[in-house]
């Protein structure tokens, strides 16, 4: 992405709508250097919602370039390019939660807990998220966040002297599942590359 | 078929909207015409002149590329059910990616623009040995073979086209199966096809069903 970052000082790691105006918010309170990913899905959001980006994936726009969400600001700028290569992220990821639920038998309303782990999913926003398609739409009660999920594990095992029994019980009920090649999740990344939210049941 | 429909299906697809695209199809069955009219009046046409849009257009996406190709082959195998005579294909693919290369994306765009031109297509997967290929073409009865390679060392590979070749040539069957490629690698060097010892190359699926259709006319002839 052409103004990409990781979580850093000068990230724009938030982008709010306050009456018609957009307003960053970046690590460090220091000018926009580019984006981390949770200030990046805020923009498509916003984008999406103030109608110039549309679900295609293209800005409404014929030859616009970018769109600035901090006007004069060129790290500011989100391109065309950009998105295209979120859509392909955001679809492999809401295609294959899809596809493992298809898989299960089950739809997003019987999900009990929806368990977002990693650093970025701390500051993630949850209705960007699910109105840029990204995650499913469940109730915010139901998400339960966990930063440094594999350190804090990794600590127990270290630790807890009960934690091998523990992991092995989880060990004997995960099944492996590889998506590569099963043509239904194909078929289903392509049809989340739309930039909308996700729903289930799907549209045939 | 009018204009009408044409435009209203075009924009759908322009759109990547299949629910939208799908109507349009529906409301053409339900207003009197053919699934055989949709298929080569509405169908055909509009992936053809919607590749040529987006090839051209600077500002197109992949999803459009991907989303293209995948309306026209749903909508086709759709209508292709309701035909009043069996559809009569002009002949048949095998395809796959070769072997090492586990890239399937690509090869789906040339797989939706082959099924919406009446060409049967068998799709063996990824990462498919040369015997593969050549056995199935023969178990299939198909004109053509069809590898996609999206890295050098899978379209130059001794395992891949250049393999199949030898293994066509070999079993005598180069009169009757010929070799096809695409891919990144053929992109960036357009005399790469005839160094791997492939019959003919295609830069994008529309142009590809076309050179596939024009080979299955020379094996048949």
């Amino acid at each position: 992405m052409r103004n990409g970052l990781t979580a850093e000082i000068g990230a724009i790691c938030k982008v709010s709508d306050i009456e018609g105006q957009w307003r960053i918010q970046t690590l460090g309170e220091v000018p926009a250097k580019g984006f981390c990913a949770s200030g990046f899905i805020d923009a498509v959001a916003m984008l999406l919602n103030a109608g110039l980006l549309k679900p295609s994936g293209r800005f409404f726009e014929k030859n616009c370039k970018a769109y600035h969400m901090e006007p004069g600001n060129p790290h500011s700028a989100i391109f065309a390019g950009d998105i295209d290569i979120f859509q392909r992220a955001k679809a492999s990821f809401a295609a294959a939660m899809m596809q493992l639920l298809n898989y299960a038998g089950l739809s997003i309303e019987d999900l009990g807990v929806l368990w977002i782990c990693g650093s970025f999913g701390q500051y993630l926003d949850l209705n960007s998220a699910v109105r840029v398609g990204l995650l499913p739409p469940v109730d915010s009660t139901k998400v339960t966040r966990l930063a440094d999920a594999s350190l804090v594990g990794s600590e127990k095992i270290l630790v807890d002297p009960d934690a091998d029994k523990a992991a092995t019980a989880i060990l004997d009920r995960i099944k492996v599942v590889n998506l590569g090649g099963v043509l239904e999740y194909e078929n289903r990344f392509i049809d989340h590359l739309r930039l909308q939210a996700i729903e289930d049941p799907e549209p045939n | 078929m009018s204009k009408s429909y044409i435009d209203a299906y075009n924009e759908a697809v322009f759109e990547t909207d299949k629910q939208a695209a799908l109507a349009v199809v529906n409301q053409a069955l339900n207003d009197g015409f053919s699934p055989e009219d949709v298929v080569f009046k509405l169908i055909i046409p509009a992936v053809e002149a919607m590749m040529a849009r987006i090839e051209q257009d600077l500002d197109s996406n992949l999803a459009q590329h991907f989303m293209t190709a995948q309306i026209a082959a749903d909508v086709t195998e759709r209508m292709l059910e309701k035909f009043a005579v069996p559809p009569e294909f002009i002949g048949r693919v095998v395809i796959g990616a070769a072997y090492g290369d586990l890239h399937s994306l690509g090869k789906r765009i040339v797989i939706g623009c082959l099924k919406s031109m009446m060409i049967d297509v068998i799709d063996l997967g990824i990462n498919i040995r040369a015997e593969q290929f050549v056995d199935s073409a023969v178990d299939y009865d198909a004109q053509v073979i069809a590898i996609s390679a999206m890295m050098v060392h899978t379209a130059t590979g001794e395992k891949g086209s250049l393999k199949v070749r030898a293994l066509l040539h070999e079993r005598g069957l180069e009169d009757k199966i010929k070799l096809v490629v695409g891919g990144a690698p053929y992109r960036f060097d357009p005399e790469l096809y005839a160094t791997v010892g492939a019959d003919a190359w295609a830069p994008d699926g529309v142009t590809a069903a076309k050179v596939i259709a024009q080979l299955i006319r020379e094996v048949n002839a």
